[in-house]
């Protein structure tokens, strides 16, 4: 026992920097040399793709891209294949965000689905670009998309733009989907009242908070985290980013479990033998 | 300033409560301008308040290098020297390279690297700090980890078990809980805004209860 317990302490004065390296390799390794582990779809995430291919040529679907530049690798995997099977439903698509790094992300959106490039600006995409307010300008867009943006993120009033004419107020959108955060603003201001269908993907931690609304049906389908992203990008056969990090995270994340468990054995053996 | 704080002030949140609430119930064309005019200003309000923000920033790291403060003052001048550029820049051109450029390759990776630091963080205090040192902190362990071998694939390989249990925990063991919370929140919210209308709740423009 005392010996035992010797080890404990040592590991308990261990210098904090042997867990970063450990962190270091358990993801390194399998970026590296991937082992291919299987992913499993969660239905929630099944739902969001299946709702997706609902979308009938020509609708209109506002994205919500509430996403900072730092969960771009849990959101922006799962960003792309939405944006990809939309354009391949022929959807027309709006863009905004409620985050300063909207335009940032815009960019890296374009880099990463390069057919959007190929679009015709102002018919089949638009880029509203940043706003504030969240709530109250979520329920103004409702009624009127142009009392928030009078123009695009490129300085073009909204009243140029052919597809902006269409998609003036939330009756004139098939749906939401919302990205990384934000989704409250949407699900108050446009799912209820409007009855708009609202979806999207959380951050992993906004999970345990996205899953009331799943529950009681106010999202039609949820995509968690890059776990979501690579569920997605399997749903639609476009293994990427994403899937490449699956293996990574299944490492680090057992390497998580592994130092809590050696961290409780102590007072779990100390337990047993009685001890306080 | 006497007539504001104690007449108009009073006034104002009961006349936005009203508007907005009856634009929800009722349809009538008076009333949704009057309530699509009051939203617009909410938003010209958010957007203030990133003005104030940058005052805010300006003020308090200008005190810093004003006083030398130990420990603060090298970094309130780096913060005010990067505003300052940054500022500049966008002013110039918020397409210009030179803008374009502080943010793909300074801010971007600020960011990225500032998340993906916490998993440092995280990994040390999972031996350090995660001690189940009663019954309550055990099922809190325990349920996180189920959790995390749910959302890990590597959970699955090793025991079918985690997805099912960890599956169960967010879908329905926490769902209770978390809309209790909603619930108060909500409830919360519109006895808040009973005293507004009430004038029982003056805080929010510097009056006290």
């Amino acid at each position: 026992m005392g010996e035992s317990m010797t080890i404990w302490e040592r590991l308990d004065k261990l210098d904090r920097r042997v867990y970063y390296w450990l962190l270091v390799i358990s993801i390194a390794v399998p970026l590296v040399s991937p082992l291919g582990l299987p992913i499993t779809i969660n239905q929630s995430t099944r739902d969001l793709y299946e709702g997706i291919l609902e979308v009938e040529e020509g609708d209109i679907v506002l994205v919500d891209i509430f996403m900072s530049v730092s969960t771009w690798s849990e959101c922006m995997g799962g960003l792309v294949v939405e944006v990809n099977t939309l354009l391949d439903q022929g959807a027309k698509l709006v863009f905004l965000g409620n985050s300063i790094d909207v335009p940032r992300s815009w960019s890296r959106l374009h880099e990463l689905a390069p057919r959007l490039n190929d679009l015709e600006y102002g018919v089949d995409i638009v880029f509203l670009g940043y706003y504030a307010g969240a709530d109250a300008a979520a329920s103004q867009m409702a009624v009127d998309v142009s009392s928030i943006f009078p123009s695009d993120h490129f300085g073009t009033p909204l009243g140029d733009i052919p597809l902006m004419q269409d998609a003036n107020e939330a009756g004139d959108y098939a749906m939401v989907l919302f990205t990384a955060e934000g989704e409250v603003k949407w699900i108050q201001q446009w799912g209820e009242p409007y009855d708009i269908p609202v979806a999207g993907m959380g951050i992993a931690m906004k999970g345990s908070a996205l899953a009331p609304y799943l529950a009681s049906g106010d999202i039609f389908g949820l995509a968690v985290g890059a776990r979501g992203a690579a569920e997605l990008e399997s749903l639609a056969g476009m293994p990427a980013a994403a899937t490449i990090t699956m293996d990574a995270i299944s490492t680090s994340h057992l390497l998580f479990v592994i130092l809590i468990i050696l961290a409780n054995l102590p007072i779990i053996i100390s337990k047993v033998k009685g001890g306080s | 300033m006497s007539f504001f704080r104690s007449t108009a002030f009073k006034y104002i949140p009961v006349i936005v409560f009203t508007v907005i609430l009856a634009d929800y119930f009722v349809n009538i064309a008076g009333i949704g301008t009057a309530a699509s005019t009051l939203r617009q200003f909410a938003v010209v309000i958010s957007n203030m308040a990133l003005g104030l923000g940058v005052i805010s920033l300006l003020r308090i790291h200008t005190r810093n290098v004003q006083r030398k403060q130990e420990g603060r003052w090298l970094y309130s001048v780096v913060a005010l020297v990067t505003f300052f550029v940054v500022f500049a820049l966008g002013i110039i051109n918020t397409n210009g390279d030179q803008y374009q450029w502080a943010f793909n390759h300074v801010y971007t990776t600020l960011q990225q690297t500032m998340y993906a630091s916490t998993g440092f963080f995280i990994v040390s205090s999972a031996y350090r700090a995660f001690r189940a040192r009663n019954i309550d902190a055990a099922l809190l362990l325990i349920a996180g980890c189920f959790l995390v071998l749910r959302n890990a694939p590597i959970g699955e390989v090793i025991w079918s078990g985690f997805p099912r249990i960890g599956g169960w925990l967010m879908d329905i063991g926490q769902v209770p809980g978390y809309r209790t919370l909603m619930f108060i929140a909500g409830f919360g919210a519109v006895a808040y805004a009973y005293r507004v209308v009430t004038n029982k709740e003056q805080g929010f423009f510097g009056g006290a209860e």
